[in-house]
């Protein structure tokens, strides 16, 4: 028997004696599935469709495949070759979580580079060649244990920073799952939201990662070096923010220092430290006072030097201000899926 | 009567028409049109309708004298029929601009909160309603203190679907407060959100079905008074027209055609203005960045928002020329994407979809500036100007 021949075999054995393990899909009839068969040449079977439970859990025994996808979308012809004949009644919102799209500390220690240009490489996660300044890389990445937690923690932030305080996203609409190999999806089934457009979503989608974020608009103003703005009373980013630079203060005053002066992190000079932890106790009071609203801290701005706006980079960016805060809150999301109609969502 | 029957006939857009109004419904419309015109308030009925359309083509943005009595509901309903035999894209969005911005001139002058209360429950909206009003921020620069106070919070779905098409940065959820799946919105923003309502409610698509609507324009023709409405409004709007369907002057450089090389989101933007549609200011910032990198003249594009309803020369002429010296580059597309003005999907732009530089999707490069787009499209038509002459030359050998 061939090496191909015997996984099959394989696959539809685990299928058949887990069978009931198999997890139920929400609107099983409405969705369109793929499969990834075992062949030489690995091309999916779409368009694709099932009226119940019982009948994929027989096609998964029956046929074994390496892979199995179904769409976040919910048609009234799921199995339409033609995507326009489908007849798309809305999208489940998933968010996919991809821990290689974004930057994590042991990238410098897995991730490969090698630059196109000028053949210089090395490890870590660059946007660009230090070497010659260009683009083109060429990148082996790994995702390891460390890297999955980062993910895990993502998940976590997204739950219980944003999902249910501030959407208010009842638990019981929410699935997550391994997304195979990189990370996570997380899928809200909710009737309303699967009918919110694309527009829709990006707002959503805007107002989990910060996207575009004004501090302007948020309230906050810096006039002369001081900071004034939006106080403790607030919801939404504004308290995020203010939430966010409070429990920073409340660390204790070693633990603040090696962050300030971590060079991946904040790297402030000695001085600036210093002033920084002689001013800790007034900025934590000015914070929580309802009356005073000023902050003024050597060394710290709401943008970077000579930017309008927010931009968002990897923790190489030794800026101090205020985008590095909203840097320690968004959600990382890689590609906001439900963007697409075709989603694929992988169960396993 | 109750008080949502009276809520109805002064806002006859609400939902619960269906409910008390059953019987109209239920008419054939020609059948109500022709009761409409026999009552004893055809005449007035008709003169608000005209009063309407006239408005509408001189590009003001309100009638002072505008009436929400118990006719409005008859102006309303004839003004969606009106709108359906007309079937002309300008004129429909200038109605619901014009029809949305009365309206929303009214509900300000209403100054009743529970109205707006009532109101949004009607259009089945999820809604909170505080009184006395909610603090739900502070913003404190120097001595003075600002409280944010509010007498409503709208579930943040509901809030969606009304602002996101409206797009200004400041209605973006991010820039919100959002507590427990609710938005806390100031009263007179929750009524602009009230009034993008009733312009999609009047924002009838161009009727695909043809012979249904001829067949409906020769039954209601049949009434006189309803011919000579329509005679008079589309005699009006002969007189208007050319000021309103006018065409860009804008391929003015080398005298190349550089319209068919503008990105989805810049045509979008055109057409939008073309037909009479107001832009928001994202779309004006962004058309006007775009132009000026490709040196467009100032007027060329002062032209573009020339018949804007809140158009003035001078302004739009000083902004053109300030963005011109301090040379702003364009949006990006993840930035319009941000916006939602990207048009990629709704064009199905192969060049912006899938991307250019190889014949291999995988090996392609996405493109990541609409002046990219330009630029890649100005080099493929050059290659493609070079192949004919080429091949021509060829051929003549």
């Amino acid at each position: 028997m061939s090496d191909i021949g015997y996984l099959k075999r394989l696959f539809q054995a685990y299928y058949k004696e887990n069978r009931s393990e198999i997890p139920v899909v929400n609107l099983i009839k409405e969705r369109e599935f793929g499969f990834v068969p075992w062949d030489k040449r690995t091309i999916m079977n779409r368009h694709l469709s099932f009226k119940n439970h019982e009948s994929i859990t027989k096609y998964l025994a029956d046929e074994g495949p390496r892979h199995v996808y179904s769409s976040g979308a919910l048609y009234l012809e799921p199995d339409n070759i033609d995507m326009d004949n489908k007849e798309y009644q809305g999208c489940d919102l998933i968010i996919d979580i991809d821990v290689d799209h974004f930057y994590t500390t042991c990238k410098e220690d897995h991730d490969l580079w090698y630059c196109k240009e000028c053949g210089k490489s090395g490890k870590g996660m660059p946007d660009k060649c230090p070497n010659c300044k260009k683009l083109k890389l060429k990148t082996v990445t790994w995702i390891c244990e460390d890297c999955l937690e980062i993910a895990k923690n993502e998940i976590i932030k997204l739950l219980y920073n944003f999902l249910i305080p501030d959407f208010n996203i009842n638990v019981k609409d929410i699935k997550i799952a391994f997304s195979g190999h990189r990370g996570y999806h997380l899928k809200i089934e909710n009737n309303k939201i699967r009918k919110l457009s694309g527009n829709e979503r990006r707002d959503i989608a805007d107002y989990l990662t910060g996207e575009n974020i004004s501090f302007e608009l948020l309230g906050l103003q810096e006039k002369g070096g001081n900071i004034f703005g939006i106080s403790k009373m607030a919801f939404g980013w504004s308290y995020k923010i203010i939430k966010r630079i409070e429990e920073f203060l409340l660390k204790p005053k070693d633990i603040i220092e090696n962050l300030l002066m971590d060079e991946k992190q904040f790297n402030f000079n000695k001085n600036l430290v210093k002033s920084f932890l002689n001013y800790q106790d007034d900025l934590l009071n000015t914070i929580r006072s309802e009356n005073k609203n000023m902050w003024t801290i050597e060394g710290f701005g709401l943008f970077p030097e000579h930017q309008k706006s927010v931009k968002y980079t990897h923790p190489y960016n030794k800026k101090v201000d205020f985008a590095r805060i909203v840097y320690s809150i968004y959600i990382r999301i890689s590609i906001f899926s439900s963007e697409l109609r075709v989603h694929i969502w992988t169960w396993k | 009567m109750s008080s949502e029957y009276d809520l109805v006939q002064q806002y006859p857009w609400l939902r619960s028409l269906e409910k008390y109004f059953s019987d109209i419904a239920s008419k054939p419309p020609t059948e109500f049109i022709s009761e409409i015109f026999t009552n004893e308030y055809g005449n007035e009925i008709k003169e608000r309708l005209l009063k309407l359309f006239k408005a509408a083509f001189d590009n003001l943005e309100e009638i002072h004298d505008y009436k929400t009595d118990k006719l409005n509901l008859y102006v309303y309903l004839l003004l969606k029929i009106f709108l359906y035999a007309l079937d002309n894209r300008v004129i429909t969005n200038r109605l619901a601009n014009l029809y949305s911005k009365i309206t929303y001139n009214e509900l300000i002058a209403e100054n009743s909160n529970l109205k707006i209360y009532n109101i949004c429950k009607d259009l089945g909206f999820k809604i909170n309603y505080y009184h006395p009003p909610i603090n739900y921020g502070k913003k404190i620069i120097k001595e003075q203190t600002e409280k944010f106070e509010t007498n409503f919070s709208i579930h943040f779905i509901d809030y969606l679907k009304l602002a996101s098409n409206l797009r200004d940065e400041y209605r973006k959820l991010v820039h919100n407060s959002l507590s427990d799946g609710f938005v806390f919105i100031q009263n007179n923003r929750l009524i602009r959100l009230i009034q993008e309502y009733v312009r999609n409610k009047l924002l009838i698509e161009e009727t695909k079905d043809k012979s249904s609507l001829n067949k409906f324009l020769e039954k209601a023709t049949e009434i006189q008074d309803f011919k000579n409405l329509y005679e008079e409004i589309l005699s009006k709007w002969a007189e208007r027209k050319e000021e309103f369907e006018f065409k860009f002057n804008i391929d003015f450089e080398k005298s190349e055609d550089l319209q068919t090389l503008f990105p989805p989101c810049v045509k979008e933007i055109l057409n939008k203005a073309q037909e009479g549609q107001n832009l928001i200011h994202n779309e004006r910032l962004f058309i006007v960045w775009y132009l000026i990198a490709l040196d467009y003249p100032t007027d060329n594009i002062v032209n573009i928002f020339s018949k804007m309803p809140d158009f003035d020369e001078e302004t739009t002429t000083y902004q053109v020329n300030f963005a011109q010296r301090k040379k702003y580059i364009p949006y990006k597309c993840s930035t319009l994407k941000s916006l939602t003005l990207c048009r990629a999907e709704k064009y199905n732009d192969e060049l912006c979809l899938i991307g250019y530089g190889a014949k291999e999707p995988s090996e392609r490069k996405k493109l990541a500036h609409p002046l990219n787009y330009t630029r890649i499209k100005q080099y493929r038509t050059t290659k493609e100007k070079e192949f004919m002459n080429k091949k021509t030359e060829e051929e003549n050998e």
